[in-house]
């Protein structure tokens, strides 16, 4: 069977500065799939091509076998891969309900729309209750939840995140991830999260991928990495 | 000597004519928002269909108030022809680029109004041009209010699809971040072509309103640009609302120095009002900046 997401030695980065010097990984359906590394490893460049914002400078990304690298970044959305970015990116000046609804443009008949929502809702009540409120207002991790929710609405095949955890509160953090697990428990989303929150990442994930100066220096089970003497030296400070 | 009735008749004409400027600037601070690139041929463009009118009265006799509809479709592809051809190229380009390349077009536009229709100032007479209601004492100039209605028609509806509809959503998600608009699934350059081509289609509506009551030279393009640019500014660069307001406020201002000082000071003071704005409130009067 063809993995869902599958990314062969691909190149990409800044005008003439190379951020990814050939990296290929594969996340099949259901699996969530880890990339950590280092700031300045190329871990956001690598979200931010395959969802088309920057553009490959060669090799392949196949969305169940298809081509996507040349897409332009909102037909990519069509597609299924969906990306929420680091920081969030929430829009400041709509409301909950309406960055919600800017999520759903991909999706075409208005009654897939509000199930969709209602699901979103489910998962996060507190988008409900803050529904009319400008999105500015909201907490960090409130914020969070709506970037999640939003993507959530373009129902997307694959969902990828940059470091959900950036900047919240640890008690935040373990909301954000609870939500995570319900969702691939509730649905089995497909899930590529980047993370420099190395035990988060471990414990959520399957597998996962360290992100080194643009390549890809390992990959393994959570177990696995868990184990890894590398590994527990650098990221886990054991 | 200044009487109340004075004070009233220039306050309620001022706040006749920001209406119309508020509409002019309306168009300029969206296509700002939405494509962070300032057009100056903004003002030229409605030159361009205040000639429209011109000549729709000369060939067909269409009153200015029915070119509106048939200069808004013309205007439209104008608009879209512009977006396609010049803007877009430019659009990853620098600021200075930007301003060359609009600034060339108002250029190219005033030129053609010159060799076209010569340096003389057009009109068009109608009936209305000088028909007045007066209400204890304040003469209000009828083409002026209908203007006004017109102008702030058009606004309510524009403001309602930004806020209201599904496509606003996307234009004001586009105009406060564009790479995550993207992310959602919105094709920002489709929408920046729409929203650029409705900024310039939205000018017929202010031609047709203008054409009762004034002239058209080939200067006049520069005169409004000029003037939409100081709104805009004064409203907060890409502020919706700033731009209504400043609109309203500049028509105010300038009918307030024309009584109190006289017509010829009109325009300095605005141009006074405009960098004492900058100098205290740089992000606009509103203090509300990119939020579009």
């Amino acid at each position: 069977m063809k993995p869902l997401l599958q990314v062969d030695k691909l190149r990409a980065g800044y005008g003439a500065v190379e951020v990814l010097h050939g990296v290929g990984l594969r996340v099949e359906a259901g699996e969530a799939v880890a990339v950590l590394g280092p700031n300045g490893a190329g871990k956001s460049t690598l979200l931010r091509t395959l969802s088309g914002l920057a553009r490959a400078a060669a090799g392949e990304i196949l969305l169940d076998g298809a081509p996507i690298q040349a897409l332009p970044a909102h037909r990519i959305v069509g597609a299924g891969l969906v990306q929420v970015p680091e920081a969030r990116h929430i829009f400041p000046y709509l409301t909950v309900l309406e960055n919600l609804r800017v999520g759903a443009t991909p999706v075409r008949d208005p009654a897939h729309k509000e199930q969709t929502l209602e699901r979103v809702f489910t998962l996060f009540p507190m988008l409900r209750d803050k529904a009319k409120s400008p999105a500015r207002t909201l907490s960090g991790g409130q914020q969070q939840m709506l970037a999640i929710g939003r993507a959530l609405m373009g129902r997307p095949r694959l969902l990828m995140l940059d470091e959900p955890s950036l900047g919240l509160a640890p008690r935040v953090v373990e909301e954000v991830y609870e939500a995570l697990r319900q969702l691939r428990s509730a649905s089995g989303l497909t899930i590529l999260l980047v993370e420099q929150d190395v035990y988060q990442a471990l414990d959520f994930a399957d597998r996962a991928y360290v992100l080194q100066n643009g390549e890809f220096a390992l990959s393994g089970s959570s177990a696995e990495l868990r184990n890894n003497d590398t590994i527990r030296a650098a990221y886990l400070g054991m | 000597m200044i009487t109340g009735t004075l004070l009233v008749q220039a306050l309620i004409s001022g706040l006749l004519m920001g209406g119309i400027y508020a509409l002019v600037a309306l168009a300029l601070a969206l296509a700002f928002g939405v494509l962070r690139v300032l057009n100056f041929a903004h003002g030229d463009l409605l030159m361009v269909a205040m000639y429209g009118a011109v000549v729709l009265h000369r060939w067909l006799g269409l009153h200015p108030y029915g070119s509106i509809l048939v200069l808004a479709v013309p205007m439209l592809l104008l608009g879209w022809a512009m977006f396609v051809g010049l803007i877009r190229p430019v659009q990853r380009a620098g600021v200075l680029v930007q301003a060359q390349m609009t600034l060339g077009v108002s250029f190219v536009i005033q030129s053609a109004a010159l060799m076209i229709f010569g340096a003389d100032l057009l009109n068009i007479r109608t009936d209305l041009e000088m028909s007045v209601l007066r209400v204890a004492g304040v003469v209000v100039s009828i083409p002026l209010a209908v203007g006004f209605a017109v102008s702030l028609l058009i606004s309510g509806i524009l403001s309602w699809a930004l806020l209201g509809t599904d496509a606003g959503r996307r234009v004001r998600a586009t105009a406060q971040d564009p790479d995550m608009a993207r992310l959602c699934g919105v094709d920002v350059e489709r929408t920046q072509r729409w929203v650029f081509a409705l900024s310039v289609a939205l000018l017929a509506g202010v031609a047709g309103c203008l054409m009762t009551f004034t002239y058209v030279v080939p200067t006049a393009g520069l005169q409004y640009s000029v003037l939409a640019l100081l709104v805009v500014m004064l409203g907060g660069l890409g502020d919706l609302k700033g731009a209504f307001l400043g609109g309203l406020l500049i028509g105010v201002a300038e009918a307030l120095a024309g009584v109190f000082l006289n017509s010829a000071v009109g325009p300095a003071v605005i141009y006074v009002l405009f960098g004492l704005t900058l100098l205290f409130r740089p992000r606009g009067l509103f203090s509300r900046g990119m939020e579009a």
